[in-house]
């Protein structure tokens, strides 16, 4: 029998590429139902009528793959409701379709891999620079943050904290296991291939950073996480009023 | 207008419309449906309570309302209107030139009238451009590139089409060019919000303005970083300051980082009226104050010099309005007078001037 939990947490790896963060803490998911067989239906909903159908297809399908791959689960249905082009996705889903296939009719340039790379790219800057302010405020330098290694940081116990070696020191970082998680998630997602001994901060491509290069990713960062924290604002805030939501529990619940 | 601690301040509302939303003008009843409740949302979801609007209302407010939120009410000395037409949704349209012309027939002196191109009007919409803009004497356009247009569901600034209406731009003196970047060029797979061709045709048309709706929201980041290349980019703040009622700390983290990249003489007040109204955005904005960590983090702030400049100086200066001159022909006219009109007292803390 399929466990609701399993399904949940296999759509907490789904994220709105615009938001970095989980459709099922952005409150996209509605409801799931589950059947006896193992079939598995999540209806979604959507911040407006008009939210750009190429990343709500990315949506779509990821939660379609994620939750195909929890045990038990025969089959998986995805549905939109109060879309323009939800009934093209639904069917296009249904059936398998490429997003480009969901839409025969019309016009489609560029490719949704290179779109997918752009904002995962994005997402992966924001992630990083999350992890270089926890690092800095710990009392840590530049410098010496710039030479560690993927085997200077681990989770402890609880998974909740990150303890840090550095040199002599040894420092313990609360709350921030998270972020050490969903920073390798994304390097992971991207490729990156590493080692114990990878330095810790890599660019997107892998390559390890210089002290100059980590100091414009800080900046580079700062922006990237306000737009991600914009975007998370204002996309529940409509999604609240749409649907009658508590606009304040959405807000405490992305902790923004 | 309002005098803070003395000091006067000409407010001009960069962003504001007067549509029509009702039934009787739906022409895509799902599409027009659809574009009515999305503006409503936002209206509902960022508004204080005592502001927000029954539908009925929201969907067609006329002209006397608009009159009293924005000027009476409002604190605003001028308005730019922005159109919007999307003529496939809504039989004459949402908020045009013509609806919008209107008021600004009526009220001369108190609203700068924009005008919009569409590049797949082709050349015969070149003409018709060009009647627009001698007929109402038009100084800067408002350009929404996701509108959808028969099979059409948007076009890009740096479309060949673009350039050559962009070209009649210089020679008719249309020198303000208002990006408006949609919900969606459906269905292309790059991204719709993608404001990197700004940076195109900015570095193109240098003799140009290119006062950005909502600072690129939601694109913010990519917004800020071509503003820093091209100093004829500007930030419209509509859909930004929304956000200072129900998000003071991050109002100050967004204005904190457009200070930053852009400074002060290229942010531009505007309310999207009637998404939002002037008066709670203004009288939250001009008690402002960025929280200390913020300030010592970007080394800016928010003077009360840069309020006044946020407020109304730097619009004045793109579209070539001489305060001193424009305050006195309003203090006369029709509205100041039926309104018996004075400059609202605001006083703040000696420490925010």
């Amino acid at each position: 029998m399929v466990k609701l939990e399993d399904v949940l947490e296999a759509l907490d790896r789904v994220v709105d590429p615009e938001i970095d963060l989980p459709i099922t803490k952005l409150g996209f998911v509605e409801n799931i139902e589950i059947t006896e067989d193992g079939s598995v239906r999540i209806y979604m909903r959507l911040p407006t009528y008009w939210c750009a159908p190429n990343f709500v297809y990315l949506m779509m399908k990821g939660a379609r793959d994620e939750v195909s791959r929890v045990k038990g689960v025969k089959s998986v249905t995805v549905l939109l409701k109060d879309h323009f082009a939800a009934s093209e996705l639904n069917e296009g889903l249904l059936h398998g379709k490429s997003y480009e296939e969901c839409f025969p009719n019309d016009l489609i340039t560029g490719s949704l891999d290179e779109l997918k790379r752009t904002f995962d790219e994005k997402a992966y800057v924001s992630r990083q620079t999350a992890l270089l302010s926890k690092l800095l405020a710990s009392g840590l330098t530049l410098e010496e943050v710039t030479k560690l290694r993927m085997c200077d940081i681990e989770l402890d116990k609880s998974g909740t904290d990150i303890i840090v070696r550095c040199g002599e020191k040894r420092i313990q970082i609360a709350k921030a296991g998270h972020i050490f998680r969903s920073y390798l998630n994304k390097m992971q997602e991207l490729g990156i291939a590493i080692s114990t001994q990878s330095p810790l901060f890599l660019d997107s491509k892998g390559k390890p950073m210089d002290l100059e290069e980590i100091r414009n990713v800080i900046e580079l960062g700062r922006r990237r996480r306000l737009n991600f924290k914009s975007n998370a604002i204002l996309c529940t805030a409509l999604l609240s009023s749409r649907y009658n939501l508590d606009k304040q529990k959405l807000w405490d619940q992305i902790e923004v | 207008m309002i005098r803070v601690n003395g000091q006067e301040i000409f407010v001009i509302d960069d962003h504001v419309h007067l549509w029509d939303g009702r039934k009787e003008n739906w022409l895509q009843p799902k599409y027009a449906e659809g574009w009515l409740m999305c503006f409503y949302d936002y209206h509902k979801s960022l508004s204080p309570p005592e502001y927000i609007w029954p539908l009925e209302k929201y969907a067609y407010y006329g002209p006397d309302t608009f009159v009293e939120d924005v000027f009476v009410k409002g604190y605003v000395d001028m308005g730019i209107f922005q159109p919007t037409y999307l003529t496939d949704f809504y039989k004459n349209g949402w908020n045009t030139t013509e609806q919008n012309g209107v008021l600004k027939a009526k009220y001369p002196d108190r609203f700068i009238l924009n005008t919009s191109f569409d590049p797949r009007d082709g050349e015969a919409g070149l003409e018709i451009f060009e009647q627009k803009v001698r007929k109402w004497g038009c100084k800067g356009v408002k350009l929404y590139t996701a509108e959808w247009r028969g099979n059409s569901k948007g076009w890009k600034l740096t479309d060949p089409w673009a350039y050559r209406y962009l070209e009649k731009c210089v020679e008719l003196g249309v020198k303000n060019i208002f990006p408006h970047k949609g919900p969606t060029i459906w269905p292309f797979n790059k991204d719709a919000f993608d404001v990197h061709e700004v940076d195109d045709v900015a570095t193109s048309f240098t003799e140009l303005n290119f006062i950005v709706s909502h600072a690129g929201i939601p694109r913010i980041d990519d917004f800020c970083w071509i503003a820093v290349q091209d100093k004829n980019v500007y930030a419209d703040l509509a859909v930004v300051l929304a956000f200072i009622w129900s998000r003071p700390r991050y109002t100050a983290e967004m204005l904190a980082e457009l200070l930053y990249w852009l400074g002060p003489d290229r942010l531009l007040y505007g309310s999207d009226y009637a998404l939002w109204h002037p008066k709670w955005i203004i009288e939250e904005f001009i008690r402002f104050e960025l929280p200390k960590d913020i300030e010592s983090e970007y080394k800016v702030d928010l003077s009360l010099e840069t309020k006044k400049k946020i407020l109304g100086l730097n619009a004045a200066r793109l579209y070539g309005i001489d305060i001193e001159a424009q305050k006195k022909k309003l203090a006369r006219d029709e509205i100041a007078t039926k309104y018996n009109l004075k400059p609202a007292e605001i006083n703040i803390p000696p420490h925010l001037t």
